[in-house]
């Protein structure tokens, strides 16, 4: 009878582990009770019952549909819940998006997605590379039948350009991410630059430094009469910063580098961006700094954390790259505080740089954007939302929550009024204060959220808009605090300084923007092996302890990725060149 | 009837380590994941040639090595010199806070370790710098974490401090099981601490010795990832790059999920040449292997 009984106790036990093993295998689909039933077609789900209601595009009585998004940017700020923009957007089109952000490196993080097979419904992809992977792994969906059907507002913005997204078999898979529409009047603005603490630059009298050899005085100074700031601390040890940091170097430069890795020359090539004389030149000057002390030791080991750490507690002098996630964290705290600095920016050229910088490449190309995948439950739903969105009011609607009784009132983060005649959209004081004061103030509002399904409002003026773009917003001093507005005026900067600031650093980059190497082909190893090797050499380089050595080890570098088989990666890279400009 | 209890566990080992193995055939396709294993491309040896041809290679087998080797001497005679420090303590309560206190790092993650220990060492205010300057050792505070050559005995040293205490405790379950009448002749024929351990603890416990170090030579091809990825950097990276991390990077970092697969089977050949011969060289010398 004891025998009987263990002998049960143990089977029982023993098929209990047996489930908990099998269902821990199981593939769990997630329950969704927004899509309702469809039929399968060559695209996809077809739809359901609210498919009829199309024609009035009233999505408020619809009922709710939630779509789960991959955000290519780590530092997109989700936003928290409740937020008054997420709801405005809900309230009228029973849509909410579940916004996953990456941690840092986008790339590991969409590649593991490719090989887990585990994605969202949609995902953003600013690599054409990454994207192709996709769409050649049959994870995404093509558009062209839901755009068709549904997407009457995306074909009348997009047009012919529609046909630029097509793919080599002939079929839409994305739709392109902020993007400028034709005919719009664009705004550049400076995102990477050098960054420097005015509390120096007031003790000094405001310099203004405007090259190399105007920083590298300012740093020997700042080491020998200022200790308790570090003159310049960068985040070498960050990938992410360091290419950014490329960026302002090739800008300082008038070097023409474009997102893939290449340069493009006065003589019409294009070439590995670290054998450009001008980049090497940048390095060395770095590697001068570094030397002599004016770049501290943990440079070339922290990450962008640390290194905004060391701004925010104002002990690092400078810094070069992305002002706004390099500084905004920091100036941000300051103004809570009350501190008499700012951490500003400024353009530099390079000593050697006889011509104009060229810091702010922009582009008419759409080769990034957002893709449906196959395991979007309802792909009409999702299309008639974004064709929602390609509605300019509802573009304004998504982006901010607007007070169309010409107030600038509390609890608004733009309204609208009359200027000179016309009808203008501003920046509210509320908005500007809390942009100032809170450094979670985009969480908070919900920015950001949706205009990545759309085209960009932001910064352009286009005949289409109901309302225009404020001249007064150009003049962004209203977005400076006290402490801003002093500093600028001491350098004789109005609110509208970064217009022609923009226009005088951009260059156009289409003709040799998204030249995608085929993931396949040999060049693409070859490339994947030379990046990290280069970025580590680099800033080895940058830490070589003689001038001697800094040449002698760039000469190894350069002759080490010529044997590694850069040379095969550029051939690829013109031969698709010539094949565009004939086209 | 009582062996019904490993079905389960059988069944997870089934699921989890032996049905993925046919995922190797990745290294011998040019893998595309949306055509999955049987739609891809068979490319034969090509990416495990491309990876012997490539720069790396030499540069992750001598990492690898090198550092597992260091954390297996180390891990192995620090173990064993611990436990047998704590066999000769006589008091309960010390012996085990003593033990207590050393297995606890073991159980920190890696992510937290790493970023104390760069707090620490680091050239500016980090502790052990000020100290050095402060007693005057050295004129200007030591950048560890950028010195290529001191990497390794870095890692070696840290991964010591973390899993002592835990490798310890194997040997000193070990060791309680000596028994006592040995110590008891021992003493009689006036041995002291040292010499019963060198006569009586060591030889008692050498088949446990040797087969955890068997087991380790297995490990000869696995240096970590977390160290690696956790404080390298550009500085160190000859000497910081593993297998473990040169397979993320590849194989998740650029998508060559082949390439990454062909590195990783490369390495599981070796441990299994590795473990294979180090069980041969116990058998010869009269230990009982593993296989």
């Amino acid at each position: 009878m004891k025998r009987l009984w263990l002998r049960s106790k143990v089977i029982v036990i023993v098929l209990a582990l047996l489930a908990l093993t099998v269902s821990a295998c199981t593939d769990k689909e997630p329950t969704d009770d927004s899509a309702g039933s469809g039929e399968q077609t060559e695209t996809g789900k077809t739809g359901n019952a609210h498919a009829s209601d199309k024609s009035t595009w009233e999505m408020s009585a619809w009922p709710d549909a939630e779509f789960t998004v991959f955000h290519s940017s780590p530092s997109h700020q989700v936003a928290v819940k409740g937020a008054p923009i997420v709801e405005q957007v809900y309230e009228r089109t029973k849509v909410r998006l579940n916004i996953e952000v990456p941690p840092s490196n986008i790339e590991e993080k969409l590649n593991i997605m490719l090989a887990g097979q585990e994605y969202p419904d949609v995902i953003l992809i600013y690599d054409p590379v990454i994207g192709q992977r996709f769409v050649d792994a049959g994870y995404v969906i093509p558009l062209d039948d839901l755009i068709g059907k549904y997407g009457d507002q995306i074909q009348a913005r997009l047009g012919d350009t529609l046909d630029q997204l097509r793919r080599q078999d002939g079929h839409i898979y994305h739709l392109p991410s902020s993007y400028v529409l034709p005919g719009a009047d664009r705004m550049l603005e400076v995102a990477e630059s050098f960054q420097m603490l005015t509390s120096v630059l007031e003790d000094k009298g405001w310099p203004k430094p405007e090259t190399y050899s105007d920083i590298y005085q300012l740093l020997t100074d700042v080491k020998q009469n200022y200790p308790e700031y570090v003159p310049m601390s960068l985040a070498l040890g960050d990938e992410p910063f360091f290419n950014s940091l490329i960026v302002s170097l090739a800008g300082a430069e008038g070097v023409r580098l474009a997102e893939n890795g290449y340069v493009w020359t006065e003589d019409d090539r294009l070439v590995y961006r670290y054998k450009d004389e001008r980049l090497r030149n940048s390095f060395r000057w770095l590697n001068r700094l570094y030397r002599e002390g004016l770049i501290d030791q943990e440079s070339l080991v922290q990450n962008r954390d640390s290194l905004n750490a060391k701004m925010s507690a104002a002990t690092v002098f400078s810094t070069i790259g992305h002002w706004y996630f390099n500084m905004y964290e920091a100036n941000t705290l300051f103004n809570q505080e009350g501190e008499p600095y700012r951490y500003k920016y400024f353009i530099i050229k390079s000593d050697t740089n006889g011509g104009r910088a060229t810091y702010v490449p922009y582009a008419n190309n759409y080769d990034y954007g957002f893709y449906v995948t196959d395991k979007m439950r309802d792909p009409v739903r999702f299309m008639q939302f974004v064709n929602w969105m390609y509605v300019y009011d509802n573009i304004l609607s998504s982006s901010s929550v607007v007070n169309f009784d010409g107030e600038d009132a509390e609890g608004y983060d733009v309204y609208v009024t009359d200027e000179n005649g016309v009808q203008v959209v501003r920046n509210s004081t509320y908005q500007i204060n809390g942009w100032q004061t809170d450094e979670a103030f985009a969480a908070k509002r919900g920015y950001g959220n949706f205009e990545y399904l759309t085209y960009s409002l932001g910064g352009t003026n286009h005949p289409s808009y109901t309302y225009k773009l404020s001249m007064q917003d150009q003049d962004i001093s209203v977005w400076w605090d006290e402490e801003q507005k002093r500093i600028n005026a001491a350098y004789g900067e109005s609110g509208t300084y970064w217009v022609q600031e923009g226009i005088d650093v951009g260059w156009d980059s289409t003709d040799v923007s998204g030249l995608t190497v085929d993931p396949d082909s040999e060049e693409y190893g070859i490339i994947a092996r030379i990046q990290p090797y280069s970025y580590n050499e680099i800033v080895k380089l940058i830490a070589a302890p003689t001038a001697e050595a800094f040449e002698s080890g760039y000469d190894d570098f350069l002759r080490n990725i010529e044997d590694m088989g850069i040379s095969k990666w550029e051939n690829l890279v013109n031969r698709l060149y010539e094949e565009r400009k004939q086209h | 009837m009582l062996l019904l209890f490993t079905l389960p566990f059988a069944v997870w080992a089934l699921v989890f380590c032996y049905a993925p193995i046919w995922g190797w055939l990745m290294a011998f396709q040019d893998y595309h994941p949306g055509k999955g294993i049987f739609g891809s491309k068979w490319v034969g040896f090509k990416h495990f040639s491309a990876f012997f041809g490539d720069r790396m290679f030499t540069v992750l087998l001598r990492n690898t090595m090198a550092i597992s080797f260091l954390n297996i001497i180390l891990g192995t005679v620090g173990a064993l010199t611990l436990a047998l420090l704590l066999n000769e303590v006589r008091s309960l309560v010390f012996k085990r806070t003593v033990q207590t206190v050393s297995y606890l790092p073991h159980f920190i993650s890696y992510v937290v370790v790493a970023n104390l220990f760069l707090t620490m060492l680091a050239p500016s205010g980090g502790l052990v710098n000020r100290i050095l300057t402060g007693l005057g050792v050295v004129e200007r505070p030591i950048f560890f974490f950028a010195e290529p050559h001191l990497f390794w005995a870095l890692i070696a040293s840290i991964n010591l401090w973390k899993e002592v205490g835990w490798g310890a405790i194997i040997y000193i379950a070990a060791m309680s099981a000596v028994d006592p009448e040995l110590y008891d002749a021992a003493n009689v024929d006036g041995a002291g601490r040292l010499r019963k351990m060198w006569h009586v603890t060591l030889p008692c416990i050498r088949p446990t010795i040797v087969v955890l170090l068997i087991l380790s030579a297995s490990g000869l091809m696995d240096a970590g990832f977390d160290p690696s990825y956790l404080l390298g950097n550009p500085l160190v990276y000859e000497f910081s790059e593993v297998i473990d991390t040169y397979v993320y990077r590849m194989g998740l970092g650029r998508a060559m999920y082949s390439f990454a697969t062909a590195v990783g089977l490369f390495r599981l050949v070796v441990a299994l040449t590795i473990l294979y011969i180090v069980n041969r060289i116990a058998n010869r010398l009269g230990e009982e292997g593993i296989l």
